[in-house]
């Protein structure tokens, strides 16, 4: 009796309600959907590597990915297909690409991006796998001498035949991410999450106080590949937790923590 | 069964948050205290010692230089929250028993502290197998007079000894064998990548044959006053769905047979 309760308790949260959806079309490729952040203080790069060409040895036609830019509503503002270089590396300088369509006074200073390639080697529908961006992106801020890197890591968004469609799980319950990290007082912190479900999507990030300080509560509407900030400057005498609430199966936020001219970027 | 070490390297010092509440609430929901321990290795044996208790809901960051009279110089100290008390000496490996998720895993912060500045990510470190390997591309070298580039490799296995392997780096685009370094079981072993000539459109290839370990690329300005540190995925991360660990294998056979000592 106590396993059938068990399971119950589990279908609510797993029945019909996966991380990723499954393409049914073996040709699509996938991307995780990635902040960008372009201003007069912040910079966006992204690691471009020819994925495909790590599968085989073989001299193949030059490779290209299409790279699909969206504004923090999700709506499509650019796309531009990139040659990819064989075993080279490419950084790709993604404000300078978005200053091209004059994002800032256009689209803002924030919003999401998408890298599918284009070629996918024999082997990966053999194994009834899809090829996966989940690739590197760094950010700068004001005159820092270096970038601060990050890795994708979710299945977000899927191009097939050019159309595209976001591939993340949305579930019947409220589900919360706890962040397992102190967010510590003398800093700035832009807690950056994106919407990678098909529906627009209600979340709440709420910053717990661990050591004083009010509770802070922030309710956003995130349109489907959309992207919203949560931020909160902690009182050098305090520290937080922080705690997402929302319908999405992973509401895992990119954090930024800003220390006057000093910064670091990670994912929860 | 993982652990959090606390990566103190390079004479920038190290810190790790562990946390005691879950990462989701719909895996587990786990709501009672935690045995925290430090795991060290001396003189061919596990040792573990109790640090306290972490309250659920609670979270607490440990600095380096706390466990410098017990850890010897160039070991880890390897953190852990666990359920079960752990043994005090072990010729294996504790394992901690810890509430089990896996979207995401129970991560604690691993961090690096500088005058200036930190950087973190948030991870664990498994237990890896004796027999293992590493094939990692790594886009993350940065330019320029003060900067200066690392790969820690980091493992962790159930024998309480340093057994030595090979890490050979390589360029990707020709293939050729830039150096090699010995590197130890139980060890942060640290690699400096500027020695190896790349350019800013290399793609560097680190890669040990049998050994497995956690890539680390760290860099920072000389004065530390920038610091960045990310990890690289997994060749299994290039695809989703079906079978990864299959297209794990098809890239290292490929790569391990193509990359010629």
């Amino acid at each position: 009796m106590k396993k059938i309760v068990q399971r119950i308790y589990k279908a609510r949260w797993t029945y019909r309600q996966s991380l990723t959806k499954k393409p049914k079309n073996m040709s699509t490729k996938i991307s995780d959907l990635f902040v960008w952040r372009s201003s007069s203080k912040w910079e966006t790069f992204f690691e471009l590597v020819d994925i495909a060409s790590l599968f085989e040895n073989k001299t193949m036609p030059r490779n290209y990915v299409d790279i699909v830019f969206f504004n923090s509503n999700g709506e499509t503002i650019l796309q531009r297909k990139i040659e990819l270089i064989k075993n080279r590396r490419q950084v790709i300088n993604i404000s300078n690409l978005l200053s091209k369509v004059g994002h800032i006074e256009k689209y803002g200073e924030v919003g999401t991006f998408a890298i599918f390639h284009s070629n996918i080697p024999k082997i990966i529908p053999k194994l009834s796998s899809f090829i996966a961006e989940r690739g590197y992106v760094s950010y700068k801020y004001k005159d820092n001498l270096l970038c601060s890197y990050v890795h994708g890591n979710l299945d977000a968004i899927s191009m097939c035949e050019n159309n595209i469609n976001t591939v993340g799980g949305r579930g019947f319950l409220t589900r919360k991410y706890n962040l397992q990290y102190e967010l510590k007082g003398g800093s700035v912190y832009e807690l950056g999450i994106v919407n990678s479900s098909n529906k627009n999507m209600l979340v709440e990030c709420e910053f717990t106080p661990i050591n004083g300080g009010p509770i802070v509560t922030k309710l956003e509407s995130i349109n489907s590949k959309g992207v919203k900030v949560f931020s909160i400057g902690v009182d050098p005498k305090h520290s937080y937790r922080a705690i997402m609430s929302s319908k999405l199966i992973m509401t895992r936020p990119l954090v930024f923590r800003i220390n006057e001219d000093y910064f670091d970027v990670f994912h929860g | 069964m993982s652990f959090f070490p606390i990566l103190d390297v390079l004479n920038v010092s190290g810190y790790t948050t562990l946390a005691n509440f879950p990462p989701n609430n719909w895996q587990n929901n786990y709501s009672e205290p935690l045995f925290i321990y430090l795991t060290y290795l001396k003189d061919a044996t596990w040792h573990s010692e109790k640090l306290g208790i972490l309250k659920n809901g609670e979270l607490r960051t440990f600095y380096s230089n706390e466990f410098k009279s017990l850890v010897v110089d160039g070991e880890i100290p390897l953190l852990s929250l666990s359920m079960n008390p752990l043994p005090i000496e072990s010729k294996s490996l504790p394992r901690p028993k810890i509430p089990v998720t896996d979207a995401p895993l129970w991560r604690g912060t691993l961090g690096l502290k500088s005058k200036t500045t930190t950087t973190s990510y948030q991870g664990e470190l498994p237990i890896f197998p004796s027999q293992g390997s590493l094939l990692s591309f790594a886009p993350f070298l940065q330019f320029g007079q003060t900067i200066e580039n690392f790969v820690l490799l980091v493992n962790i296995t159930n024998d309480p000894a340093h057994n030595a392997s090979e890490v050979e780096i390589y360029n990707a685009n020709n293939k050729i064998l830039l150096g090699s370094r010995e590197i130890f079981s139980n060890k942060i072993n640290i690699i400096q990548l500027d020695d190896f000539g790349f350019n800013e459109n290399d793609l560097p290839v680190v890669s040990c044959r049998n050994m497995s370990v956690l890539p680390l690329y760290f860099s920072k300005t000389k004065d530390e006053s920038s610091m960045s540190i990310e990890h690289t995925h997994a060749p299994m991360s290039m695809v989703t769905h079906g079978d990864r660990f299959g297209a794990q294998k098809h890239i290292k056979d490929l790569w391990f047979s193509d990359l010629k000592k």
